[in-house]
């Protein structure tokens, strides 16, 4: 009776090595998984993003220094184009609700931004400050 | 496990749910704000109304061949139901065209160096400008025409009515029997009028039911009949009725994924809008639009100077009237010279297919 509680006990203390072995090697591949799956949609939602507030900035700062009804009517459309941001947001919030950390998703990020870098002048002209 | 795994997907997508709710709302009301914002009105309050016996009277002459000074194009040749009031080609075919579409266009006949524009909205509430370089302009309150301060009538609608039965190769021929019409004048004009007017006068199944419209005799009619019937038929048969989109703007119609997501492009980040406004999409000014030229040109050797046939004023060379979009799924090819097709161009096609203005009838 006591050898076969000791068993049982030793089965269950296995499985949950196992479990934990498994889990823990199976996080990297759901995530590396995730990564691969989304990573073309993340791309192109942080491009019409980034594209969406550059154009809102320049609205505002055209309205700012010419201020018209043509000018007004223009930030409200850029306005509207921020809505690209939204579904930027809502798709970090599904990644992230499925497991992926902000390392993860910065990774995804530059690789966007990077997609087109073949060599050092392409990387130092995503990464430059120019003014 | 594999329970577990569904469980949490599940409980995932659930948790996310009221997120993406929320935000198709939010882009609905947005969407609904933007449109109205941008001009539109409900369909009812562009009508003109008109006669019931002019439009009848409209109707025969739109479809009649007698109203072409040889006989040989109606109104309906190029301005046909299956094409949205347009005919179908990148440039007009008038006279010596026989078909519709591209059997017009392989018919032969004289080439008009334009793309046919349709007749949605035209002379409703508003609609004051006409043809793609404004060549009848009433939008300052006065008509500006190329009767030059003579125009026949003070609505634009009928003068514009006017120009293409005196138009060589859209309505008279470019033949050498007419060569005497091809100084553009006023007198030319006349007698191009006179003998159409005789003509539909003469004609038993035109002249009675025209003349009883215009409370006159048959012998009483001048051209400013005909051409009072032409706008009384197309301000009448071309008016804006319900669609989806104005359903969708002042009812409870539903717009499609992608419908919305083109009408945000529309209304935001394209930009579409700063000139595709109001009732009828269009701001009515003049714009210089980089788009290929396709066909002679109105100028010559590619060329279409557009706005500054008009106006003559150099910074006016290249405007072309924003042009309406209603129905504008049925009115490929687009632009002056209708050098873009729809289906070849994307950025194009979204709004297109966004601006599918179908009635819902």
């Amino acid at each position: 009776m006591r050898s076969k509680l000791w068993r049982s006990s030793l089965f269950g203390l296995s499985m949950f090595v196992a479990g934990a072995v498994v889990a823990t090697a199976a996080a990297p591949l759901w995530r590396v998984g995730l990564t691969a799956i989304f990573q073309d949609e993340y791309a192109t939602l942080t491009y019409r993003c980034d594209y969406a507030m550059r154009d809102h900035l320049i609205a505002k700062q055209r309205l700012d220094q010419e201020p018209s009804t043509k000018n007004v009517e223009a930030l409200r459309s850029m306005e509207i184009g921020l809505i690209s941001c939204q579904d930027y947001d809502l798709l970090r919030k599904r990644l992230i609700q499925w497991g992926l950390s902000e390392n993860d998703l910065s990774e995804m990020s530059l690789v966007a931004i990077e997609e087109r870098a073949k060599n050092l002048a392409d990387v130092v002209q995503i990464h430059e400050i120019r003014y | 496990m594999k329970f577990g795994i569904n469980l949490a997907l599940a409980a995932a997508i659930v948790g996310m749910l009221p997120l993406a709710v929320m935000a198709d709302s939010m882009r609905d009301n947005v969407l609904r704000q933007a449109i109205i914002r941008s001009g539109l009105i409900p369909f009812e309050e562009t009508h003109v109304e008109v006669p019931a016996d002019l439009v009848r009277a409209g109707q025969k002459l739109f479809q009649s061949r007698e109203l072409s000074f040889d006989r040989q194009t109606a109104c309906a040749s190029c301005h046909v139901d299956r094409f949205g009031s347009a005919d179908g080609l990148a440039n007009a075919v008038g006279t010596g065209g026989q078909g519709e579409g591209m059997a017009r266009l392989a018919g032969g006949g004289d080439i008009i160096p334009r793309n046919t524009l349709p007749f949605w909205g035209r002379g409703s509430q508003g609609f004051n400008l006409f043809f793609w370089d404004g060549k009848v302009d009433a939008t300052s309150g006065t008509i500006h025409s190329q009767f030059a301060g003579h125009e026949p009538s003070t609505d634009p609608l009928v003068v514009a009515a006017h120009l293409p039965p005196v138009e060589v190769g859209e309505m008279v021929a470019d033949a050498a029997h007419n060569d005497h019409l091809e100084g553009e004048s006023v007198e030319a004009a006349q007698a191009v009028y006179d003998q159409l007017v005789a003509r539909i006068a003469a004609r038993p199944d035109l002249g009675p039911d025209l003349a009883a419209a215009r409370g006159k005799s048959v012998d009483e009619l001048e051209f400013i009949d005909v051409a009072e019937g032409l706008a009384a038929f197309i301000r009448t048969n071309f008016r804006l009725e319900a669609n989806r989109l104005h359903d969708f703007a002042f009812g409870d119609e539903v717009l499609d994924d992608k419908e919305l997501a083109g009408g945000l492009i529309f209304y935001g980040k394209g930009r579409c809008s700063a000139c595709h406004n109001g009732p009828y999409f269009t701001d009515f000014q003049f714009h210089a639009i980089a788009t290929p030229q396709l066909g002679f040109g109105k100028n010559g050797f590619g060329i279409d100077y557009g706005r500054y046939n008009v106006t003559l004023r150099d910074e006016d060379r290249h405007h072309f009237r924003t042009p309406p979009l209603w129905n504008v799924a049925k009115t490929a090819p687009y632009f002056h010279s209708g050098s873009v097709s729809a289906s070849k161009t994307p950025s194009v096609s979204t709004s297109i297919r966004w601006q599918d203005c179908r009635p819902t009838q």
